[in-house]
């Protein structure tokens, strides 16, 4: 009989056990795992079943022992509180591991020391520490080294300006201008490659983030559980490490300064664990987070003290260097430095934050920042019947019913800019001024002079940077 | 036989192979480009990715009439994602395709009066119908 060819199945075992793994990890994060033990043990197992097919023996044996544990949830041998979520949440971390070190080529080994401490696992008897004393420094979420290093993007802007030059140069040689095709071809291929290869999906970062909180939550003696939306919005990697410091601060912010403990929570009629959402979400060309908790919400009062002043708009000084409400500093908050920074990291970002709190109710935090670093600024204006993007360097410059209509257009209005090279053109509205990505054109729009691009305007519409 | 992918031009059933094929769309709004020629009829984002939509049937002489694009069908071509603007979509099916087509459209189902699209064609018709279109 023939060998069972598992190389037909490596990449969607690869895709199923990180589904299976996010599944679980997520349900791992709500306050008891006791109604979705059997869901979970399900994905165990079928992780466990994969890895044997696949020939992952550690993989295998580690999904084995921790699926036991669910089994004892289930059958009602042990209830599924926080304990028993965090073992099975470094169960987790222990899987994905194995399976990275499998993806890449090596044998990834078991973990006897967990697999032990799984084995002899009793939430009654294991000397679970809900409150640390001193929590320790917490070590940096890795996303990794950069998939694409800074001189090839660098080497590929020059390349798409160089090849946008030649074709200027070609204008009166048919023979240089197919070159240039072949080469604005291949490069617009590569362009798309790098970028595609760029991005990373925003749950990356969702397991050691919930980890993160859990874990600052508890050196308060806090209770939090940490949902995430929009594990699937792909981000660029240069972007998601730019703002993880800033999304690390917001949260564990509010978990140690927003959650009122336990005994507080009931009192308020709130649920015993505090909730905590980072959501993602893609808007045109930009990233929109939402880091939310249902908490205390800012004391403003003590935010104008900690400030020096009486009035204005309170959250604002929350912005400011050095000042904090905080009445413990330590590892996680009270230094009165992270949301400065905070801010610091989405303005470095060309985005924009804002901060909604209400009394008793809670904070909402709003990020909005390009999803690619390498964004451009450019103008939108509206002309006849089209949205149209023109370069940087567009500037209003009032109205002129003579003013030639931009590209002949069946222009109605009046309003009149000037572009980068000094031309005044009529247009019927300028719409914004944005930082967008700009994509080269798509064939067979790079054979047209005129074109320089194109973008995704916010509801989605495809819009052409125009050069004019 | 290979799998194709079957759309409609028109009266025509043309059949593209199904490997090539990314994305399917009914009536995705397109933005129209300033200047671009009438068988150009505009950019659909496809996943955040500006594609280009051509009325096909026009560029190759198979129709006279622009195709309304009420699907659009977004393929690999050697120059990137190009989309072709198409009347209606059908199911894949399986066709015996040439190694080599005898033109930008080859007829290979005679009895279901099936044609086949060659990309590489395709690709090079577009760049010459835009050459076309630069010395007007």
């Amino acid at each position: 009989m023939a060998a069972f060819d598992t190389s037909r199945y490596r990449q969607l075992f690869i895709d199923e056990v990180r589904r299976h793994l996010a599944t679980i990890d997520t349900r791992l994060a709500a306050p008891s795992i006791d109604s979705a033990a059997w869901e979970i043990f399900r994905s165990f197992h079928t992780v466990k079943g994969m890895a044997a097919t696949m020939g992952v023996p550690a993989m295998t044996e580690t999904a084995g022992v921790l699926e036991e544990i669910c089994k004892r949830v289930t059958d009602g041998d042990m209830r599924g509180e926080r304990p028993t979520a965090d073992l099975l949440t470094e169960g987790v971390a222990l899987l994905d591991r194995q399976l990275r070190i499998w993806e890449e080529g090596g044998t990834p080994e078991a973990d006897p020391e967990l697999l032990q401490r799984v084995r002899d696992f009793s939430p009654a008897v294991v000397g679970f520490s809900l409150i640390e004393e001193n929590p320790p420094e917490e070590s940096p979420i890795d996303l990794g080294p950069p998939r694409v290093s800074e001189l090839a993007m660098a080497a590929m802007a020059e390349l798409l300006a160089a090849a946008a030059h030649l074709r200027q140069l070609a204008a009166d040689s048919p023979a240089t201008r197919a070159e240039v095709d072949r080469i604005e071809a291949a490069t617009r291929q590569l362009y798309d490659e790098i970028i595609s290869l760029r991005r990373v999906p925003f749950g990356a970062i969702s397991m050691p983030l919930r980890h993160r909180v859990r874990t600052a939550a508890e050196s308060r003696g806090l209770k939090v559980s940490l949902a995430v939306h929009g594990e699937d919005v792909l981000v660029d990697q240069p972007v998601l490490a730019a703002l993880l410091p800033a999304i690390i601060h917001v949260l564990t912010n509010a978990a140690v300064h927003g959650i009122e403990p336990t005994a507080v929570r009931r009192e308020r009629n709130k649920p015993p664990y505090g909730r905590l959402l980072l959501s993602a979400e893609r808007l045109g060309n930009d990233l929109a987070l939402r880091i939310e908790d249902d908490g205390n919400g800012f004391d403003t009062q003590r935010l104008r003290r900690a400030a020096g002043v009486t009035e204005g708009d309170a959250v604002s000084h929350a912005f400011r260097l050095g000042v904090s409400t905080a009445e413990v500093v330590d590892t996680y908050a009270g230094k009165g430095l992270g949301l400065p920074e905070v801010k610091q990291v989405v303005d470095r970002l060309g985005g924009t934050l804002s901060v909604h709190t209400i009394a008793g109710r809670g904070t909402s935090f709003r990020i909005r920042v390009p999803i690619q670093s390498d964004m451009e600024r450019l103008v939108l204006v509206e002309a006849g019947d089209l949205l149209l993007a023109l370069p940087a360097g567009t500037e209003p410059a009032g109205v002129d019913a003579e003013a030639p209509a931009l590209l002949g257009l069946a222009v109605t209005g009046d309003v009149v800019v000037t572009t980068r090279a000094g031309t005044r053109v009529r247009v019927d509205r300028v719409v914004e001024s944005t930082q967008a990505l700009v994509s080269p054109p798509p064939f067979p729009l790079n054979r047209m002079n005129g074109v320089r691009g194109a973008t995704i305007a916010p509801d989605g519409r495809v819009v052409c940077v125009i050069e004019l | 036989m290979n799998p194709v992918f079957v759309f409609r031009l028109g009266p025509h059933s043309v059949s593209v192979l199904a490997a090539d094929v990314r994305a399917t769309a009914e009536r995705p709004p397109l933005s129209p480009v300033p200047g671009a020629p009438t068988w150009l009829p505009g950019l659909w984002n496809w996943l955040g990715q500006p594609v280009a939509i051509v009325d096909i049937g026009v560029v190759g002489g198979l129709l006279r009439k622009p195709t309304p694009p009420d699907h659009v069908i977004g393929v690999q071509t050697e120059y990137g994602l190009l989309g072709f603007a198409a009347s209606g979509v059908g199911t894949a099916r399986d066709a015996r395709i040439p190694t080599r087509a005898r033109g930008l459209f080859d007829l290979v189902d005679a009895e279901q009066n099936l044609l086949y699209l060659d990309l590489r064609r395709a690709c090079r018709a577009i760049d010459t119908a835009m050459a076309e279109e630069r010395r007007r």
